[in-house]
């Protein structure tokens, strides 16, 4: 278990020391919901309705962003081998990496997002439901994320590949994470909505690391 | 590793078998058009544009067989490490990619009379669109990775995560779509379909399943006669 | 040290739709060290990575002692320390992060003491808290020896090209690292060119070129 403590630990001080990747991933987010009323115009009631849905597809984009530097840093410095010839099991060393990846790429999203619900006048009774949304579905982005990860892990130009790898996959998140937030603001009970997220969120978790450690383990060969 | 696999006894099978299956295709193919233009009555709504349906429906059929065909010859390349099960696997994709685009596009056609518009963010067609996001997904790893051996490997994972996926995916859609719309205009295989037009589609689903297998075995034994190209390329390059 | 011998047996190599080598077969006892010749790209490194468990072999098998990889994996990858071209060294953490996070990944007993001990006797004392990326080639190369002497009671040192890179002084330091291995009856496969220093040790070679065939033609296309 130390060990499993002490590669979370690693990547966030390493994210914390390089400081840039984190700060981008939010400044990302922040960009591309801005564009939203820029594209569909100012009106306050159109924003409104499309508020939910912007935030979530800004953070789904926000996470995609930084995966590809999820095991690729670690590939290119040999870490990586170091890793996996570890005692520790690689499944884990994946799970390990990917909470650290949601921790530093998925929470400072989290927090800046009531500032952004704000700048798209969303109805005040959805900032709630939309944080634990949030907190309950994005580690299952950094779960999937972590299979297209380890699959474009030796390849040149591999982002674009891993958007398309990946953002499929991330449908059923958005979905539920949106209803969420909109059954709460039209005056219904988010749970159900949440518990699903939570579900796939769960799943995700216990299968995601082994395909992702296949993936590896096949990109180090 | 190879001792089961043997190309030349596949291509040798294929070759038996092509010509059969191509006449089965052929056959179908034309008692299926004969009776989807001249002997199917018009649907009362929706009058001669339900002949539409007769290639709709095959060919999203085909799309989900083409990534079913996808998702187990990739396990079984994963669990018996069978090489020629890496190239059903790769043969069936841009077939499967194909008879999707092929689903949407007739969907839409279809859509335009019935919807008065092109598209319609339906469960079904939103279904179909995401798979084909899987398809060329799946599709543009194969060309990524230059390891043939590797490519393969890595392309079974994806299949088999996409195809856990696929469930889910459509679950949520069609959550999505009963939240999000009025319930929808038009439902297939909801009411009893006529005998009549039973019929043609079901003639016209084996003429696309038969069609399905003869293009894919044909792009096998493509793909396993190009690998020994550059295998004796090869080997060309060592004797020098 | 509980490893009497390790061995590999009818190891053949394919890389992309090319054959490395093949048939290729050998012994190496406690105390010994194997050096592995051949030209460039004859496999030299595809071998030891194969040794390490990274790269399945086409055809064949390794030994230690009776248990073969095919039986315990886990048992291969705990007698075994890979040391590659790539250092696997973080260079925003310092020489002692490094060192640290390394040691609890492998749940190395009385992690502190030993680290102090490898840096003293490899000359790195000095630069213990100081990040990586200020380290020259040599230091670096040093830190990442420290590895090996954390987990001394690992009996294989699997090293590729490790006198590369590294000056005279270094150079020193790694054969006498290497020889106390042998005589506590480690066993040390190296993949170099060059000599690496080592005075009255029991060695053994096996030359790459010697196994390296016709490129493959798969049977029965």
């Amino acid at each position: 278990m130390t060990a499993f403590f002490s590669i979370i630990l690693r990547d966030c001080r390493l994210s914390w020391r390089q400081g840039a990747s984190s700060g981008m991933s939010v400044a990302f987010f922040i960009i591309v919901v801005s564009l939203f009323p820029l594209g569909i115009g100012p009106e306050a009631n159109i924003l409104s309705r499309v508020s939910v849905g912007v935030i979530w597809v800004a953070a789904l984009l926000a996470c995609l962003l930084s995966l590809d530097r999820l095991f690729q840093a670690d590939y290119e410095d040999g870490s990586l081998d170091q890793l996996v010839l570890s005692v520790m099991p690689l499944e884990m060393t994946v799970l390990a990496k990917s909470i650290a990846h949601w921790m530093t790429t998925a929470l400072p999203l989290i927090v800046i997002a009531p500032l952004l619900s704000v700048f798209m006048n969303m109805p005040a009774e959805g900032m709630w439901p939309l944080l634990s949304a949030m907190l309950i579905g994005t580690p299952g982005l950094s779960f999937i994320g972590s299979i297209g990860a380890g699959l474009t892990l030796s390849l040149r130009r591999g982002g674009v590949l891993l958007s398309l790898l990946v953002l499929p996959l991330y449908i059923p998140f958005l979905i539920f994470g949106v209803m969420a937030v909109d059954a709460a603001i039209g005056g219904f009970e988010p749970a159900p909505h949440l518990m699903i997220l939570g579900a796939f969120t769960l799943t995700s978790m216990v299968l995601a690391p082994w395909a992702a450690a296949a993936a590896l383990r096949l990109g180090l060969e | 590793m190879h001792k089961f696999a043997n190309p030349a006894r596949f291509i040798r099978l294929s070759d038996l078998l092509l010509p059969w299956l191509m006449a089965v295709t052929v056959i179908l193919l034309t008692g299926g058009l004969y009776m989807v233009f001249f002997a199917s009555p018009d649907d009362y709504q929706q009058g001669a544009t339900v002949r539409i349906m007769y290639v709709h429906v095959p060919a999203a059929y085909m799309a989900m067989l083409g990534y079913s065909v996808m998702a187990v010859a990739s396990a079984s390349s994963l669990i018996w490490k069978h090489p020629l099960a890496d190239q059903i696997a790769r043969a069936a994709a841009p077939i499967g990619a194909a008879f999707t685009l092929i689903a949407l596009i007739t969907g839409s056609l279809w859509g335009r009379p019935m919807w008065g518009t092109w598209w319609v963010w339906d469960a079904r067609l939103t279904s179909v669109l995401i798979l084909l996001f899987l398809y060329l997904g799946y599709m543009a790893l194969w060309e990524a990775i230059e390891d043939p051996i590797k490519a393969a490997k890595a392309c079974a994972i994806l299949a088999l995560v996409g195809f856990v996926n696929v469930p889910i995916i459509k679950f949520s859609v069609d959550w999505w779509n009963t939240l999000h719309q009025p319930a929808s205009l038009f439902k297939m295989g909801g009411s009893s379909i006529h005998p009549e037009m039973l019929w043609p589609l079901l003639l016209m689903i084996g003429a696309f399943k038969a069609y399905f297998f003869v293009i894919l075995l044909w792009r096998v034994k493509t793909l396993l006669i190009g690998r020994k190209i550059r295998a004796l390329r090869m080997a060309q390059l060592g004797d020098n | 040290m509980l490893i009497q011998q390790f061995q590999g047996h009818g190891l053949s190599c394919v890389r992309g739709e090319r054959l490395l080598f093949a048939k290729l077969a050998f012994q190496v006892r406690a105390g010994q060290l194997l050096i592995l010749k051949g030209r460039n790209g004859a496999g030299k490194s595809s071998l030891l990575r194969m040794m390490a468990g990274f790269l399945a072999p086409y055809s064949g098998h390794f030994s230690l002692d009776d248990v073969t990889n095919d039986q315990d994996r886990d048992f291969f990858r705990q007698s075994i320390q890979y040391l590659g071209h790539k250092e696997g060294l973080k260079s925003d953490l310092t020489v002692t992060e490094n060192l640290k996070f390394w040691a609890s990944l492998n749940g190395v007993p009385t992690a502190g003491e030993r680290i102090q001990q490898a840096m003293t006797q490899l000359h790195i004392h000095d630069l213990a808290d100081l990040p990586v990326r200020y380290l020259s080639s040599g230091q670096t190369r040093r830190t990442s020896l420290a590895r090996l002497l954390l987990r001394d009671d690992v009996p294989i040192w699997l090293l590729d090209e490790p006198v590369v890179g590294l000056d005279h002084d270094s150079r020193d330091v790694l054969a006498t690292i290497m020889q106390s291995h042998l005589q506590r009856q480690g066993i040390i496969v190296a993949a170099t060119h060059q000599d690496l220093g080592l005075k009255n040790v029991q060695m053994c070679e096996v030359q790459l070129d010697e196994f390296v065939t016709a490129p493959l033609i798969e049977e029965g296309v």
